[in-house]
């Protein structure tokens, strides 16, 4: 069974647990989870969520410094397909 | 036991600054930042919570900008080296703990020139001798918002103006306030705030921190594992992994939150309006003693709950034993680490003996050390006579 879901970077650890403080507040369902590598490595960290509710949480995390937002296809607990890369400008 | 040096280190602590400690060491088994399983995402909420806490306490909008250190000495050391280079002009108050008075000594002999602002024997500060000190090249006046000696407030809000007028860094040592004063970035026009957790923030001994509103212009004291960014050689910029190589003593710090908490559920009114109380008596009662002088300003309004005196005929040292041993009264005598507000007040010989109350003690307690001050400064009498 295949399953698209949004991951969002952070370019620091505070970020990535203060995002997820965020998003959990207004009631998404999101969680940390370790960061593949190869998408990228400033924080070891990735908020991955349903793509339907990366609106939602693109509105909440206004406030937070984003990396990368990464949209992929799981199949099995397994990321099968990179379907986008968003690149955010820093600071 | 009656416990009056606070100054020195809070104690005791509110319950839940020990039940956090203990549940952090027990139960959170990860490095914040350094691993993705549960435990280390617990942990890592936990900083995020302390830092937020601090945040809240003194107005500070972006909690990244808080950096955790292992006290405030460590603080106001990243802060004066990572700021000033040879060539810079710092300007600093004679009341100053050793912890900016020798950093800034060390950089003097590097090439930074420093001007000390002498305070009036109470300690007290005047901010038109801060401006009238300004020089072309001033970087940064670096002033304690309270004396560790005399209790005495210094006037951060004026000094923080003239600060902002001259475009001029201005950090303040919060060692004595935090938790105990309030104490707002924005209205003081502060660029760099250093703290110590143990002392008004009730936390444990090796947790305090450094607020930074301008991260870029500080250069790092350590360098080293961030946990983040880790393919570069490089320190990373983003905050506050900048200024926090190496993992953080996170139970206390989590301990550091608990203590946060509770200032922000007791109130900072209420705990300041009790140790005021407690300074009062003191200073009252002290006032009624033969030969005893009492140093800093006579007004409560301008003191944290920090009492120095001297009894005659006795040095500091025998008095704080004495107390202890007969009464098991916890004092600190000798001095306090400033010698430069030693010698503004007058007793860079002798030392003082420091009484410093707290959140914790009660009337009754404050009753007893003068009673017991009384019997001491009889019996000195008869030794004498």
């Amino acid at each position: 069974m295949s399953h698209q879901l949004t991951l969002f970077t952070f370019p620091s650890t505070f970020y990535a647990l203060k995002a997820e403080k965020a998003v959990q507040n207004a009631g998404l369902k999101a969680k940390l989870i370790p960061m593949p590598r190869e998408l990228s490595s400033l924080c070891g960290l990735a908020l991955e969520l349903e793509t339907g509710e990366e609106e939602r949480a693109l509105e909440i995390l206004k406030a937070v410094k984003l990396e990368k937002k990464v949209r992929v296809v799981k199949e099995k607990g397994l990321i099968a397909k990179i379907v986008e890369v968003v690149e955010y400008e820093p600071g | 036991m009656i416990y009056l040096n606070n100054a020195a280190t809070s104690w005791p602590k509110p319950e839940a600054v020990y039940r956090t400690a203990d549940q952090y060491l027990r139960c959170l088994t990860g490095s914040p930042g350094r691993g993705t399983h549960e435990a280390a995402l617990a942990a890592g909420r936990a900083l995020l919570e302390s830092r937020e806490l601090l945040a809240d306490l003194f107005g500070i909008n972006e909690p990244e900008k808080i950096v955790f250190t292992s006290n405030a000495t460590e603080a106001l050391n990243l802060a004066i080296r990572g700021l000033l280079k040879p060539g810079d002009h710092v300007i600093t108050s004679s009341m100053e703990h050793n912890s900016v008075a020798r950093p800034l000594f060390a950089l003097q002999t590097q090439g930074v020139e420093v001007t000390i602002i002498d305070c009036a024997p109470v300690g007290t500060l005047d901010p038109a001798a801060v401006e009238r000190a300004l020089r072309p090249n001033t970087r940064l006046i670096c002033l304690t918002h309270a004396s560790n000696v005399t209790g005495t407030i210094l006037p951060i809000e004026e000094v923080g103006a003239i600060a902002r007028r001259h475009k001029v860094y201005f950090m303040v040592d919060a060692a004595q306030t935090a938790g105990e004063v309030p104490l707002n970035v924005e209205e003081a026009g502060i660029d760099l705030l250093a703290f110590t957790g143990h002392k008004g923030l009730f936390g444990p001994p090796g947790t305090g921190g450094l607020y930074l509103r301008h991260p870029e212009v500080v250069a790092p004291l350590k360098y080293g594992g961030t946990g983040s960014q880790s393919e570069l050689l490089t320190q990373p910029e983003i905050m506050p992994d900048k200024f926090e190589s190496g993992t953080l003593n996170s139970p206390g710090i989590a301990a550091l939150g608990a203590g946060v908490k509770f200032i922000l559920e007791t109130g900072l009114e209420a705990i300041r309006k009790h140790t005021r109380e407690l300074t009062a008596i003191l200073l009252e009662r002290l006032k009624e003693l033969p030969n005893v002088t009492i140093y800093g300003p006579s007004d409560v309004a301008m003191r944290v709950p920090v009492i120095s005196l001297n009894i005659k005929g006795i040095s500091p040292g025998e008095a704080s034993a004495w107390l202890a041993a007969r009464y098991d009264i916890v004092t600190r005598s000798g001095l306090h680490c400033a010698p430069l507000a030693h010698k503004t007040i007058g007793t860079l010989e002798t030392g003082t003996l420091r009484l410093s109350p707290g959140f914790f003690n009660t009337a009754e307690e404050v009753e007893q050390v003068i009673e017991a001050l009384r019997e001491l400064v009889r019996e000195v009498q008869k030794r004498d006579s």
